[in-house]
This record gives C-alpha cells, sequence and structure tokens, in this order.
C-alpha cells in the first residue's frame, strides 16, 4: 500500500527513530499528511508556563457567633421538637420524642414545624410564633430532612 | 440537630455560611426521605445518647466563642505551571467541571474583558451559598476557563445578575442551585445578540458543536462554583447529578416562529436581547401523533409528567402548523394545563410537600380518587419556545422555575463597542468537510 | 510573565482514517415517462403512504399510460429487493421520510 498521500502543506520533517506511520494534521481541512514508515517529527509537548488568576472569588467575612448555653440534664426540662417539611423529620421526631418520654418522663415536649420548604422560618410570616415558641422551651432538637 | 450522615459536610458549610461554624449536629443513619419505620427508629436509637450529650455537655470556649473568620483573600494570581498541569491543579482544587479548561492568564482574561465596558472590579453582587463576590473580573476568569468568545460575557454578566437577583426561597436559585434534586439550569437567549455570536437555534440545538451553547452553559455552571462556592457533595447535593448541567443554553428561532418570542411574551422588546433562566430536572423527546394540532397536541399531553415549570420546546413546523390551525402560545397552555390531568387516586401514595392535597377549581375542592386532577395548575407554569432542526421530535424541559411575575429574565446590555466586537468573532463558526 | 495561549502547537488529527469508498455514477434515465414503470418505495416512516399516494396521482394525471408499482420495506432495501425492483420497473423513486 502506498504510504505517501498527496500534501499542500510541507512539513519540517525530523528524523526520529520509531516504528509505526504517524498521522499529522495541519493546516485547512482536508491538509493530511502521512509520514513515512520509521520517521517520527518531533512533537511540542505543551510546556510553556502560564502564570493564571484565581476563579475561587473573594468573600467578606461573616461574623461568627457560638451556640446556646446547654442544659443540665433533660428530666423536668421543656424540649422543643423543630422540623423541616422534608417526609422523614415528622417520623423521626415522632421517635425522638417517644424515646425521651421513656428516658426522661418528666420532660414536657412540645413541636413547631417549618413547612415552607427552603424558607428559613424567620423570614415568613410565622417568625413571631416560632420566637414566642422559642421562648417556652429550654432546648431545642431539630430535624432536617431531604 | 439531626441530619443524615450524607449530609454532613452540607451542614458544616451550611451553618458555618450562616455564621454558626460549631453546631452542634448529629449524623443519623436515617435514609433521605425514609418511610419504612424500621429505618427511622434504628437511626434515631443509633443517634440518641449522642443527641442528649449534644444537648448537655457545656460548651467549650470555641463554642461559646468562636474564632472571628479571617477576611478571605484568595491571591489574584493562583498558579504558574504547563497547560496540563494548570488544568490538574485547578481540578484538584474543585474549580472545574472535570474537564480541561483554558488556563486564565492576564492577557486572556483581558481579551475577555474586551466584551464589556464594566471596569473588572466592578462588583454586581454576593452570590450564594459563600457570598462570593461577582466581580466582572472573576466572571471573566471563569468564563475564559470555560473557553468562551468575548462576546459572551455580556450574557455571562446578565445570567449572573438572574442568580444574584433571584427570588428567595423554594422557587429561586438558593433551592435549585443546591437542591437534592439536581436541578440544572436552563438558558434561553432571545433577540438579536442571539444570531451576533452564533446561539444554535435549529439543528441540534441542544447538543454539543457550538461554542456559544457549550461555553455559555459551562461559564454560568463555573461561575455558581467558584463564585457562588457551589460545590458536588458539599453545597450541591444533587443525589443523581445531571447531565445538563455541563450546559443547557439555546437560542429562541424567532425568524421562523409564527409566535411572539418569549421575551416580548415577559415585556421586552424585540430588539432588546434577554436571558431567561429555568431549572429543569427532566429532558424529555417524543413524536407527535400527527403534523396537525390535535396530533402535536394530544402527543404533548401524553408525556406530560410532575413537575413544577416547564418549558416545550416546538420544531418550526409544527410551530407553523399549530398557528395556522389558529393556536396561539396561550391557547396551547391553556390546552396543556387543563388536559394533562392524572386520577386524583394517583395522589394517595404520593408524599406532598407542605401537606398541600391535588383539589379542583382553584382549590376550593379536595380531589377524590375518582376526579381526575391537573398535572400543571397554572398556564403561567408553562413556556412555550421554536427552535430545533427539520424533523418531528418535541422536546420538553421539565423541573423548577420562578414563581409567576418574579424574577426569570435579564435583559442582556451590550457594551459600546459591539458591533466591532461582534464582527471580530462571528466568523468562528465549524465547518464541516465532505467525505 | 504571564503568557496569552497563543504559541504554536503542533497537534494530531482527531479523525479516524477511513478506506475511500468507490464512487459510481447513478443509472441512466429513461428520455420520458410515459409508458414506463415508476416504482414508488416507501421507507415505512409514518404518513409517508399519504405522501406517496399523492405522488402516485399526480404521475398517473400526467402520465395516464404509466404503471405505478409500489413498495414498501425497510430504510435499506437490501440486495433481494432492489434485484426485484430493478427487473420490476423502469424507473423508481425513494424519499427519506423522519
Amino acid at each position: 500500500m502506498d504510504d505517501e498521500w498527496l500534501v499542500p502543506i510541507k512539513l519540517n520533517k525530523v528524523n526520529f527513530k520509531g516504528r509505526l506511520p504517524y498521522l499529522i494534521f495541519k493546516g485547512g481541512l482536508g491538509a493530511v499528511e502521512r509520514v513515512k514508515k520509521g520517521e517520527f517529527p518531533m512533537t511540542n509537548k505543551a510546556n510553556n508556563e502560564y502564570e493564571v488568576l484565581s476563579p475561587w472569588a473573594e468573600a467578606d467575612p461573616i461574623p461568627f457567633r457560638g451556640i446556646s448555653p446547654r442544659i443540665e440534664g433533660l428530666a423536668g426540662k421543656k424540649i422543643g421538637l423543630f422540623r423541616n417539611s422534608k417526609r422523614a423529620a415528622l417520623p423521626l421526631l415522632n421517635v425522638v420524642g417517644r424515646r425521651l418520654k421513656e428516658k426522661f418522663p418528666t420532660a414536657e415536649l412540645t413541636e413547631f414545624a417549618n413547612q415552607r420548604p427552603n424558607e428559613v422560618i424567620i423570614e415568613q410570616d410565622a417568625k413571631e410564633e416560632f420566637e414566642d415558641w422559642l421562648k417556652g422551651v429550654d432546648a431545642v432538637v431539630a430535624a432536617f430532612g431531604d | 440537630m439531626l441530619v443524615n450522615n450524607g449530609f454532613a459536610n452540607d451542614t458544616e458549610s451550611a451553618s458555618r455560611g450562616k455564621g454558626m461554624p460549631v453546631l452542634r449536629y448529629i449524623p443519623t443513619s436515617v435514609p433521605c426521605e425514609a418511610s419504612i419505620m424500621e429505618d427511622i427508629e434504628a437511626g434515631v436509637d443509633g443517634a440518641f445518647e449522642a443527641m442528649v450529650t449534644a444537648l448537655t455537655k457545656p460548651l467549650t470556649a470555641e463554642e461559646k466563642s468562636p474564632k472571628p473568620k479571617e477576611i478571605e483573600k484568595p491571591a489574584r494570581i493562583i498558579f504558574k505551571g504547563s497547560l496540563e498541569e494548570v488544568s490538574r491543579f485547578f481540578y484538584q482544587r474543585g474549580w472545574t467541571d472535570g474537564l480541561p479548561i483554558i488556563p486564565p492568564t492576564e492577557e486572556a482574561v483581558a481579551d475577555m474583558l474586551t466584551g464589556t465596558d464594566l471596569p473588572p472590579d466592578h462588583l454586581l453582587g454576593k452570590l450564594e451559598s459563600r457570598l462570593g463576590k461577582a466581580t466582572i473580573e472573576k466572571i471573566a476568569v471563569n468564563a475564559v476557563m470555560a473557553g468562551a468568545l468575548p462576546t459572551y460575557m455580556p450574557v455571562l454578566i446578565a445570567g449572573t445578575k438572574l442568580l444574584l437577583e433571584s427570588e428567595r426561597g423554594f422557587m429561586g436559585y438558593t433551592t435549585f442551585g443546591f437542591s437534592t434534586g439536581s436541578w440544572a439550569p436552563f438558558w434561553i437567549i432571545n433577540g438579536p445578540v442571539r444570531n451576533e455570536i452564533n446561539v444554535n437555534n435549529s439543528s441540534g440545538a441542544f447538543s454539543p458543536g457550538n461554542i456559544a451553547n457549550a461555553a455559555i452553559g459551562r461559564a454560568m455552571g463555573l461561575i455558581i462554583k467558584n463564585i457562588g462556592g457551589v460545590r458536588k457533595g458539599v453545597e450541591d447535593m444533587g443525589v443523581m447529578g445531571n447531565p445538563m448541567k455541563y450546559s443547557m443554553v439555546i437560542a429562541e428561532n424567532e425568524e421562523e416562529s409564527p409566535w411572539e418570542p418569549l421575551h416580548v411574551e415577559y415585556g421586552y422588546r424585540q430588539e432588546e436581547s434577554t436571558i431567561t433562566v429555568s431549572y429543569p430536572q427532566t429532558y424529555l423527546q417524543h413524536w407527535p401523533y400527527g403534523s396537525d394540532a390535535e396530533g402535536i397536541l394530544r402527543a404533548v399531553i401524553g408525556y406530560i409528567i410532575r413537575g413544577m415549570r416547564y418549558t416545550f420546546i416546538f420544531t418550526p413546523p409544527h410551530a407553523k402548523n399549530l398557528a395556522r390551525e389558529g393556536w396561539t402560545k396561550e391557547d396551547i397552555k391553556e390546552f396543556i394545563s387543563e388536559y394533562a390531568r392524572i386520577p386524583g387516586s394517583h395522589f394517595n401514595n404520593i408524599p406532598v410537600i407542605g401537606g398541600a392535597r391535588p383539589s379542583l377549581y382553584k382549590g376550593k375542592i379536595s380531589a377524590r380518587d375518582t376526579d381526575t386532577v391537573a398535572l400543571i395548575r397554572d398556564p403561567r407554569f408553562i413556556r412555550i419556545i421554536v427552535a430545533g432542526g427539520p424533523g418531528a421530535f418535541i422536546a420538553h424541559t421539565v423541573g423548577g422555575g420562578a414563581t409567576p411575575g418574579k424574577k426569570q429574565t435579564q435583559k442582556i446590555e451590550l457594551p459600546a463597542n459591539w458591533d466591532k466586537l461582534v464582527k471580530k468573532y462571528k466568523n468562528i463558526v465549524p465547518t464541516y468537510a465532505k467525505y | 510573565m504571564t503568557e496569552k495561549f497563543n504559541e504554536a502547537l503542533r497537534v494530531l488529527n482527531p479523525r479516524g482514517e477511513r478506506e475511500a469508498t468507490p464512487a459510481r455514477g447513478i443509472s441512466p434515465r429513461v428520455v420520458e415517462l410515459e409508458g414506463k414503470r415508476i416504482g414508488i418505495y416507501w421507507n415505512g416512516k409514518p404518513d409517508g403512504d399519504y405522501f406517496w399516494d399523492t405522488i402516485e396521482g399526480l404521475l398517473k394525471k400526467k402520465f395516464p399510460t404509466a404503471t405505478v408499482l409500489r413498495y414498501n420495506g425497510p430504510g435499506d432495501l437490501g440486495e433481494a429487493l432492489a434485484a426485484k425492483m430493478a427487473k420490476e420497473v423502469d424507473t423508481f423513486l425513494y424519499g427519506v421520510g423522519d
């Protein structure tokens, strides 16, 4: 079979010891050159160095705050059970409630649900109701389902 | 706080993002959307002791008063290396979509910035979830990485504004950019800019092969990731993921449409250019039953699946056939929302978020098992555009999107030297050799 | 110093090699359609039959002495059907519906 193909563009060939024919495409559509058997032209490795900008945006620091003080034991305490609107949160808190009552029979349990998916409760009309509920509990167990 | 153990990273990221880096949360084995009581009980029992401890163990000093976060100022020039090394470096920092990137050198970014009049340090806003500063330069860096041309900058700036100004709450970017549902941003471009930057609206419009369709979507994805800080498995909790997140961009074929284009429907002038976003989870295609209006529309309603927002893409011949039989876009939307129905009994096993039950007639009567219920309650949940090549397929996208009346479209502002820019890049188009 | 990505790189061709397909011409044409046997092949795509019904009607109207023979099958006729049609018709029409 004829290895040589007609080419409109000449490549600078460098003799290189090798066994396989190598196909180089340079120039416009259809410009093809097949290198003779036994020859490898020198190929570039893309080893120029590039200094690049970071895509990662700056962000202002958000003020951090700590978490609420803990309670001493759960006996006799008012425990709030808070959930979001996703499916497993309610049955999970029902089980939590049962277990709490089994272990701490004098604990009182109340519930609050954020029924609006993906909306923070304090940004809703229910904010006041939620804050009143919070005032009436000593600790909260929250279940966030998804 | 009790969460599924797969959401530990997400919980930490979310609470840090809201200023509480030391939240006491308990990862449980309760599966997401669990309905098997045995699993729920086992998960609670496994977490109970830790939960009680979390409520009662005294706070540490760090928990009482966490060290303030330092101002984040990532180096502007982040790396130096070969082509391969740059791609690998960026990939290993979670800054790419997995594909190699074009190195965002000073010169490449400066070139990209010729696509806008806005100064590089102009701040568009702070993008959720990490409230990263969306400056023009950062948009340009991500645009270079994506392989965009400078003429795409106005589109990317408009797209970023859409995300920044998205409605809060369930139907906005803060849900669909992050949700387990893997909702992908779907960008529809209208107006003269479509043809000026060669956004495909004809044959294979959704397939790879056009720089604009590929790079605009890719760049927006990188902007969400690197400016918004939304990463897979940490903030983006998409369960299955979505290939449309690589890029889902189309222009409307306004020239061959018998109807007014999408942006005119939304109150813009024909000669203005806009970008509109929705967040489909699903993309499907089907044949019509016939090429007449009945054949087309009966097929469409036969392929409606449950979702929130819909875009239907009709080819020009189908659109013309529909229009010839007197159907406007509004007629079609009303027909689909009226006649795409399922039995009321279908909802018995479907948990409905927020407790709402299917109902008839504006929610006034609850649906019985024997009633049929509309799958699409409101024609405004539907968009219709004309696009696609020769052939008889109809496409649907199904998923999320804005509440009707809320922000979903952004005007594309063009720089003063737009005509010159367009001229410079207009002829970068693929050509195909015969064989 | 930063560099634009503009160094010339010699790159390999991603297109696969292929054997050259022998080119051949098309069959000789009939001089006219009167009295001829005209084959019509339908590839089965929906509503293609209506299209060919219309063509058949027009041909019969314009060339009353022509005979129209209808065939249908898969998109690729295959050797056997092609050979059969070649014996039975003087000319034929094939349309790719989709």
